[in-house]
């Protein structure tokens, strides 16, 4: 089964921060206190769908073939991202 | 995956844009129209469908009630979403949706030809004008009974795609949205029976001066 990331608390939903991070090959391990990264707030499905549009050259089109959806529905997706994208910087 | 047919049915907009909608919505309006030159029906509005029992129209008159109707209501719904919607929408999207919207149409212009509701028209006829009401048997009663249930159940169906159309090609949602729908219906379909009236006028006035 995959793990999901975490992203909030489940106490008090604040957003969490990466408190120790560690080498899988030497053991080192690094602490402090670091913020995720932004592609971290989207859903698995989000993450997807940014990866395959920077593949596609950022073509909508190729991106609603990939999809098999129409035009417009590509977009309305990807404008939900931009806005939630916003949301999140502001 | 296949979309699951309730989707087909009331947002296929998901999986269908641009030209080819445009193509299937050109192409349904089309043989709708062929259908209603025949059956002497018209799709004279948004959502209107008449029977004119006085003259027969050309094929050209039809072709351009569909046409004055699906431009003017895609430049309505278009101008409301650039005023609405944060996203670059574009006009081809907007009138492809709107032409395959119309796919109730085809079956609407199918029902004449199996079904006709001229001896109920007779016995309303006979009833505003005071004269003696024709025999109607129950059955026919029960059949048009069924016949308004369909075109009701077929306007609704109607109506529900344009608004998915317009929400998916135009990017909109919520109260906006609806009050952005409601005035472009509104506004284009005074536009569309204004125009349609003088058009009709005019096809009139042209017959009868070739009859003469």
């Amino acid at each position: 089964m995959e793990k999901k990331l975490p992203q909030v608390c489940p106490s008090c939903s604040t957003h969490l921060k990466v408190k120790r991070l560690s080498c899988p090959s030497c053991g080192t391990e690094v602490e402090g206190l670091f913020d995720f990264p932004k592609l971290t707030v989207f859903t698995t499905e989000e993450q997807e769908f940014i990866i395959n549009f920077i593949k596609s050259g950022g073509s909508l089109k190729d991106m609603a073939t990939i999809m098999n959806r129409s035009y417009p529905s590509v977009r309305n997706y990807l404008d939900g991202i931009i806005e939630k994208l916003n949301k999140l910087e502001s | 995956m296949k979309p699951p047919l309730k989707i087909w049915l009331i947002n296929p907009f998901e999986y269908i844009s641009e030209t080819k909608a445009l193509i299937i919505g050109i192409a349904i309006i089309t043989i709708s129209n062929i259908i209603n030159s025949s059956t002497f029906s018209h799709f004279d509005g948004l959502i209107d469908y008449h029977l004119y029992d006085d003259s027969k129209f050309p094929m050209i008159y039809h072709i351009l009630e569909s046409a004055i109707s699906l431009l003017v209501f895609s430049i309505a719904l278009y101008i409301s979403g650039r005023l609405i919607s944060k996203s670059k929408i574009r006009f081809i999207d907007v009138i492809g949706m709107q032409a395959f919207a119309r796919t109730p149409f085809l079956i609407t212009a199918c029902i004449p030809l199996f079904y006709s509701i001229e001896p109920i028209i007779s016995y309303f006829d006979a009833q505003k004008n005071n004269t003696t009401l024709p025999n109607i048997p129950m059955l026919d009663w029960i059949f048009f009974t069924i016949y308004a249930i369909t075109m009701l159940g077929l306007i609704v169906w109607l109506v529900a795609l344009m608004w998915n159309a317009f929400k998916v090609s135009c990017n909109v949602k919520g109260k906006n949205a609806i009050i952005g729908f409601i005035i472009a219906f509104i506004i284009s379909d005074i536009i569309i029976k204004l125009s349609l009236h003088s058009i009709k006028d005019y096809f009139i006035i042209t017959q009868q001066l070739s009859s003469l």
